[in-house]
């Protein structure tokens, strides 16, 4: 099983190796399906994984293999391990399966692009990335899988490095990153400091006793890890630069922004559990942060009117639910949630992509329309994953939102105020969603649509349709795995990791079922009336309350609150620092310094006469003085 | 009744790795000269590898055997693991110098340098056994424990490299840069000599454990200008300021090769020397002689990386880089405890291998360009080689002492062992000397990546001669260089390992 693992991780690694070395000797199709093939192979010894797990009895299902130990100072042992447990193999079948099917996609979008070959040797990278961070066997090796999906993001948001915002948008998304980064770096100061380890069964056994519950360290710990993972998941505050990372191909979208890196948060605060129940105020945080980030984000998908954009910002919602699974304690709700959302949100991507794709690169849904009738079985693609994304039963979407808010029902005062956030996303979710769905597939066709439509064969490549196929039967079917009252496979699979809390009961229930389900239903229905039917109520109340408008609009002025706290002052200290301080007190005597250096080193080169009457002199001088000191000395 | 003569009692298997060179040599110069030209140049490198191994693995066989130190022929050469340890070293630096002189290629005609590979194509056979030669002596110099021996093997592998320096007889450079070395070299030797004359006066003794046992009812006078002459023909050795002035010429004008195998070689060699015979022989006289190579360190630091800050051709920098870790290597002398020790056995793999590495890759550009390697004429090379670029990178930014190079750690353990001492002026002397030698290794790679686009596109020799030896030494020295960072363990245990039959002073 720890062999599967291993190869698991490895063998997109070697993928990239392959694609990095061969160089020019194969073509990007080749460098395709080199990518995909190594991310075929890790899927598969996952799923090896999981049946060698799944036939064991539930007390030995998690094994660490350690290749080799490579940092060892006193009680710390830091090696290159693995951690083979149920949580990691869900999120192993998780990444590679989407993975596989985003990469093989991947090949067909990409087709003919000047750099495929570097595209597909990243994307591959970023597969490695995220696996070594949900394989991870110790906090170590996580923060470096956690660092590196971070890297690959970047690299592939600003893949087309020519277009200037895609290059700003890396930038951004780099250092959104960077700032959970330190936060979670410096949780893990405090870890090592307190308990003297890293690996996940030892912290965990030790932090009861080295942190406390809800001391200063444990809620520093907690705090940290939580600033990790927000920034890592797009949450509210650090959410800003997720929008922005649509700059890069839409199969990067798919795959990092929407299916799996951005989901890293939700893992780590299920994989890191202990540490977060020491300090309840902040798993209460990360619960009313997801919260506050349902609703957030679901009205600015409302208004945003790029396709990629808006299903970016209903990423961050749908995040929002999953953290807030998670912090509530219902981690088996909050991963359930995970992983249909993977299937469905990847699955919207990926025909958005097609559409994009056929539309020539054109992503403002104001100039698409009537596209239904051109695009049927995208068209049909998309719908499911609008479903399924609605929580309209019995797609995917249906039972893991209900898993959550059910979960959210039965967790006292603080979970209904957060159940109402989250029934009011559903309602939110169902009309962004199906406004997208009515004003790019909806009668009438534009003219623009119709200048720039043009379809291949299946409305796209083979490569790019069979994988949305796929990804459409998982949205539908996915659901299936957890039935309320009847089965909990997420639930118990994940059970010997993390004990999940329970779902309401009875009336309790049913009752929030169905209202999620009427908002949801209610959602659609407006959608509808105010998009589907092209009305002019939206233009009117544009027009009639501005500000109404606005503020989604601006994205609630993040970015330019941001901008003047953080960014305007740092740039002002540092061009003045620069100015009155670095000049004249380091760069013009250092400048100096180092003119009077080379001049130095001029004359010393003089005394280099190339004579060798002046280097048996300078012998000589220097055997004298040494002789003399030393006979002196003695 | 005449007293019959006494033979010394040899024990055979201590000289085994000096004999194992020696024999390889007789065979190939021997051999060598009935065989066809054609075969000539692959029999001569293809034995003097082989002789090279063996010796090396030989001496790994006395290294494993010999847990307790011993000494033969009257005390006159030493057998333990300090010595075995020196001769794996220069074996090893001996091995990465038959892949630099191999010359697979031939470079285009026309400079100097075509003269200089034909030339050495011509006498590739004395070339081989010349160096093997010196690495026996160096091999036998590193056994030496009386001053006789001493200076033996100082004068063994002195003669030899002053030959190999002027082989291309035809170069005029070399020539000079021969002239100037056996003439200063002689001096220095004699310098060396008249010190030992001036010890043995005052201390009656000849090995260095009758001279630590005789000093203290000698004359004090003789005893101590010996000892600063001793230093100084040693220093000069080490290439340390003042007595380095011969190095940037002999570097330059040498063919790049033996200037390879010298930088590293004859300072492994010299210093393991100047280690035990300080350790051993004048122990009582710590003072005097930690601070004066202290003083010595001092000077070649600022010396060597001021003066290599305005050079222009590449072999000169390297020159002046060479007596700038001549500085770093004496300061853990300086500070005479066992942690120096270490760290100076530690400092020189690494250092070794960046050396010859970064003269290997010297050696294939002045092949390709047919001209003396400078900063202006290294443009364009990073687009044009990019393996031998990057490997001259990692070499350029491991001689700083920066990752991922092992010499990241052999500074830190350098600082480390002066720092113990309690001399903290020498750690900052040689932090400012390590801030200072930024400037111009960073030069190197900068003129590699950063050459006009006109350059860039050009390639100044034509279609690069493929020179596998050369290639694989360089990747060897690469592959060494980043070992000695990322698996340090072997090389700090074999070091303590070699070194615990001494006692430090301090």
């Amino acid at each position: 099983m720890d062999v599967a693992a291993w190869i698991a991780l490895f063998s997109p690694a070697v993928g990239v190796a392959a694609i990095t070395l061969l160089g020019h000797r194969i073509t990007g199709a080749q460098a395709g399906i080199l990518a995909s093939g190594s991310v075929l192979v890790s899927f598969v010894a996952s799923v090896v994984a999981f049946v060698t797990l799944a036939g064991r009895a539930e007390e030995d299902r998690s094994e660490v293999s350690t290749l080799w130990t490579w940092l060892s100072a006193g009680d710390l042992e830091v090696g290159l391990e693995v951690l083979v447990d149920p949580l990691s193999v869900f999120m192993m079948l998780v990444v590679s399966g989407v993975g596989f099917l985003i990469l093989t996609y991947a090949t067909g979008y990409m087709r003919g692009d000047a750099e495929e070959r570097r595209y597909h040797a990243y994307k591959a990278l970023f597969v490695f990335s995220m696996l070594l961070l949900v394989e991870g066997g110790n906090l170590l090796l996580l923060l470096a899988g956690w660092g590196m999906v971070g890297l690959s993001s970047y690299l592939l948001i600003n893949f087309w490095h020519e277009r200037p915002a895609a290059v700003a948008a890396g930038k951004k998304a780099f250092v959104m990153n960077a700032i959970g980064d330190a936060t979670f770096v410096l949780a893990l100061f405090v870890i090592v400091a307190q308990t003297g380890v890293l690996g996940f069964a030892p912290v965990f056994e030790r932090a009861p006793e080295a942190l406390g519950e809800s001391t200063t360290l444990s809620v520093l710990v907690a705090l940290g890890l939580l600033g990790g993972a927000v920034a890592k998941s797009a949450q509210i505050p650090l959410h800003t630069w997720l929008p922005d990372a649509m700059e890069g191909p839409t199969p990067v979208s798919a795959l990092i922004h929407a299916a799996t890196m951005v989901t890293a948060g939700v893992y780590l605060i299920a994989r890191t559990a202990p540490l977060f129940e020491l300090a309840p105020a902040i798993h209460d945080l990360a619960a009313i942060l997801g919260g506050v980030t349902i609703v957030f984000a679901g009205l600015i998908a409302l208004v945003q009117t790029d396709i990629k954009r808006v299903i970016a910002y209903s990423t961050m919602s749908q995040i929002g639910y999953m953290f807030l699974a998670a912090g509530l304690g219902a981690y088996g709700a909050g991963m359930f949630h995970l992983m249909t959302h993977a299937f469905f949100k990847a699955l919207l991507f990926l025909a958005a992509g097609v559409v994009i794709h056929a539309l020539a690169g054109e992503q403002d849904i104001r100039r698409m329309g009537g596209l239904g009738r051109e695009l049927p079985w995208t068209t049909r693609f998309f719908v499911i994953g609008a479903l399924a994304l609605a929580a309209i039963p019995p797609f995917a979407g249906f039972f893991s939102k209900d898993a959550i808010l059910a979960s959210a029902a039965n967790a006292g005062a603080l979970g209904w105020i957060l159940w109402t956030l989250g029934a009011i996303g559903a309602f939110l979710t169902a009309l962004y969603t199906f406004r997208l769905v009515f004003v790019v597939f909806g009668p009438p066709i534009t003219d623009f649509a119709r200048d720039h439509l043009h379809r291949e064969r299946f409305e796209g490549p083979l490569a790019m349709i069979w994988p949305v196929t796929v990804l459409a039967l998982l949205s539908v079917v996915g659901g299936f795995l957890q039935v309320p009252g009847l089965w909990h496979l997420v639930d118990d699979w994940l059970h010997p990791v993390v004990e999940s809390i329970e779902e309401a009961h009875g009336w309790v229930a049913w009752f929030s079922a169905l209202v999620a389900l009427g908002l949801a239903l209610a959602g659609i229905a407006l959608a509808w009336l105010l998009w589907g039917k092209r009305s002019d109520v939206p233009d009117r109340v544009r027009a009639g309350a501005p500000w109404l408008a606005a503020a989604p609009e601006r994205k609630f002025w993040f970015d330019e609150a941001y901008d003047g706290l953080f960014a305007w002052p740092v740039r002002m200290v540092a061009s003045g620092l620069g100015r009155f301080v670095e000049r004249p007190l380091f760069l013009e005597p250092l400048g100096d310094l180092g003119t009077g250096m080379r001049g130095l080193s001029g004359r010393l080169g003089a005394v280099q006469t190339g004579g060798v009457r002046t280097y048996v002199l300078m012998l000589a001088l220097g055997l004298a003085v040494l002789t003399v000191v030393f006979l002196a000395v003695s | 009744m005449t007293e019959p003569l006494r033979h010394p009692d040899i024990d055979w298997a201590a000289l085994a790795p000096v004999l194992t060179l020696l024999g390889t040599a007789c065979f190939v110069l021997l051999v060598g000269v009935f065989l066809p030209r054609g075969v000539r140049r692959p029999f001569a490198a293809f034995f003097a590898a082989a002789g090279l191994v063996a010796a090396g693995i030989v001496s790994g066989i006395l290294f494993a055997l010999d847990d307790e130190a011993t000494t033969l022929v009257r005390d006159s050469l030493a057998r333990d693991r300090l010595a075995e340890l020196g001769q794996i070293f220069v074996a090893g630096a001996g091995l990465l110098a038959v892949g630099v002189a191999y010359f697979e290629s031939r470079g285009p005609r026309g400079d100097d340098p075509r003269v200089a590979e034909d030339d050495w194509r011509e006498r590739v056979v004395e070339g081989y056994v010349l160096l093997l030669t010196a690495v026996a002596g160096m091999a036998f110099f590193v056994q030496a424990n009386s001053l006789i021996t001493l200076f033996l093997g100082l004068e063994w592998f002195s003669i030899a490299l002053y030959v190999l320096c002027a082989i291309n007889v035809h170069r005029i450079a070399a020539l000079e840069a021969g002239l100037k070395y056996l003439i200063v070299g002689s001096f220095g030797s004699a310098i060396l000599l008249f010190g030992s004359a001036f010890v043995y006066g005052g201390s009656g003794g000849l090995t260095f454990g009758e001279i630590a046992a005789g000093a203290a009812d000698g004359e004090r006078l003789f005893f101590a200008a010996g000892l600063a002459m001793i230093l100084v023909g040693l220093a000069f050795k080490v290439s340390a300021a003042p007595f380095h002035m011969w190095t940037p010429d002999v570097y330059e004008g040498a063919p790049t090769p033996v200037t390879a195998f010298m930088s590293a070689a004859t300072k492994i060699a010299a210093l393991v020397l100047t280690l035990r015979l300080l350790l051993t022989a004048f122990p009582g006289e710590e003072e005097l002689w930690t601070i004066a190579i202290a003083v010595i360190a001092t000077i070649s630091l600022a010396w060597g990386n001021i003066a290599a800050l305005t050079q222009r051709s590449v072999k000169r920098l390297l020159a002046y880089s060479s007596v700038s870790h001549a500085g770093f290597l004496l300061m853990p002398i300086a500070a005479g405890n066992a942690l120096g020790g270490r760290a100076l056995l530690f400092y020189l793999v690494p250092y070794a291998a960046l050396s010859i590495g970064s003269f290997a890759v010297v050696a294939a550009r002045e092949r390709e360009l047919a001209a003396d390697v400078t900063l202006d004429n290294l443009a364009g090379f990073g687009w044009e080689r990019p393996f031998h670029a990057i490997a001259m990178a990692v070499f350029m930014f491991g001689f700083i002492g920066l990752p991922p190079a092992g010499l990241f750690l052999g500074k830190f353990y350098v600082f480390t062992a002066v720092y113990e001492r309690g001399w903290t002026w020498l750690v900052i002397v040689g932090v400012v000397a390590t801030v200072v030698s930024v400037a111009y290794y960073l030069a190197v790679v900068r003129a590699m990546y950063s050459g006009s686009a006109e350059l860039r596109t050009a390639p100044a020799g034509g279609s690069p001669p493929r020179d596998w030896p050369l290639t694989t030494t360089v990747f060897g020295c690469l592959v060494l260089a980043v070992a000695t960072l990322v698996v340090p363990d072997p090389l700090v245990d074999l070091a303590r390992d070699s070194l615990a039959f001494l006692s430090f002073p301090f």
